[in-house]
């Protein structure tokens, strides 16, 4: 059961990551207007704890 | 392979509420953790993992198609079970101590696998072929028991004579 679980903590993070990299270069081309402009005021959202962990890990690596 | 002739009883499974035997605070998982915080926990891994001797043995296990989950979940249960931290730590930390383990991998190149759902499509385990060799059995029981049982003798149906229908339609006297 936990063997389980901790493998889908993996790939999630993994996925997470990834869809991550995809998304910011979509939306680096769009700027963003009207209601949404203000979402670059907003404090950005914090990533979660072990996606957190696994950048610093890879930065530590040389391998972001 | 499990015999099915032989139902020899389970005797190396721990008795009902043997685990309420012992007191409160006993064991190590049952007391505060050692680290606390995931960071904590992360770096005394990593410090436990990056020593030489450690990641030789590492590696070797690598070579030998050990996946990177199977090792972080030994690892990272054994740390609960020694009360070093608690299994929210442990979930929280492992795909950390993946990456870590994936890069040294990659500074060796030594080939990896990284989950065991990875090799699930090239080749069946032993424990897929014990089912389907179980399921395929237990068809064939199916059917022969099917085949066993005594078949109803045909029940001839007599032909029913149609009444008339309808409101006004007249019903034959029985003779």
């Amino acid at each position: 059961m936990q063997t389980r679980m901790s493998t889908n903590a993996i790939l999630n993070t993994r996925d997470y990551i990834n869809k991550k990299q995809k998304k910011k270069s979509v939306d680096a081309d769009k700027p963003l207007t009207g209601l949404l402009s203000r979402d670059t005021m907003k404090v950005e959202n914090e990533d979660p704890l072990p996606v957190k962990l696994v950048m610093d890990i890879r930065k530590a690596f040389g391998n972001v | 392979m499990y015999d099915e002739s032989k139902n020899a009883p389970v005797l190396d499974a721990p008795i009902p509420g043997q685990g309420l035997t012992a007191p409160v605070g006993d064991r190590p998982w049952q007391r505060p953790p050692r680290f606390p915080t995931a960071e904590g926990a992360l770096s005394f891994y990593v410090e436990r993992l990056t020593g030489e001797r450690q990641s030789e043995e590492l590696m070797d296990l690598l070579e030998l198609g050990v996946p990177i989950d199977t090792l972080v979940d030994t690892l990272q249960l054994g740390g609960v079970m020694e009360g070093l931290h608690s299994v929210d730590v442990g979930m929280i930390i492992s795909p950390a101590l993946a990456e870590v383990v994936s890069n040294m991998a990659e500074a060796a190149e030594v080939d990896y696998v990284l989950t065991s759902e990875d090799d699930l499509d090239a080749a069946p385990t032993k424990t897929s072929i014990a089912l389907g060799l179980d399921k395929l059995r237990q068809k064939q029981k199916g059917i022969e028991i099917v085949d066993k049982k005594e078949m109803p003798d045909e029940v001839v149906e007599e032909p029913v004579e149609e009444e008339p229908k309808g409101l006004m339609a007249r019903r034959q006297a029985d003779v």
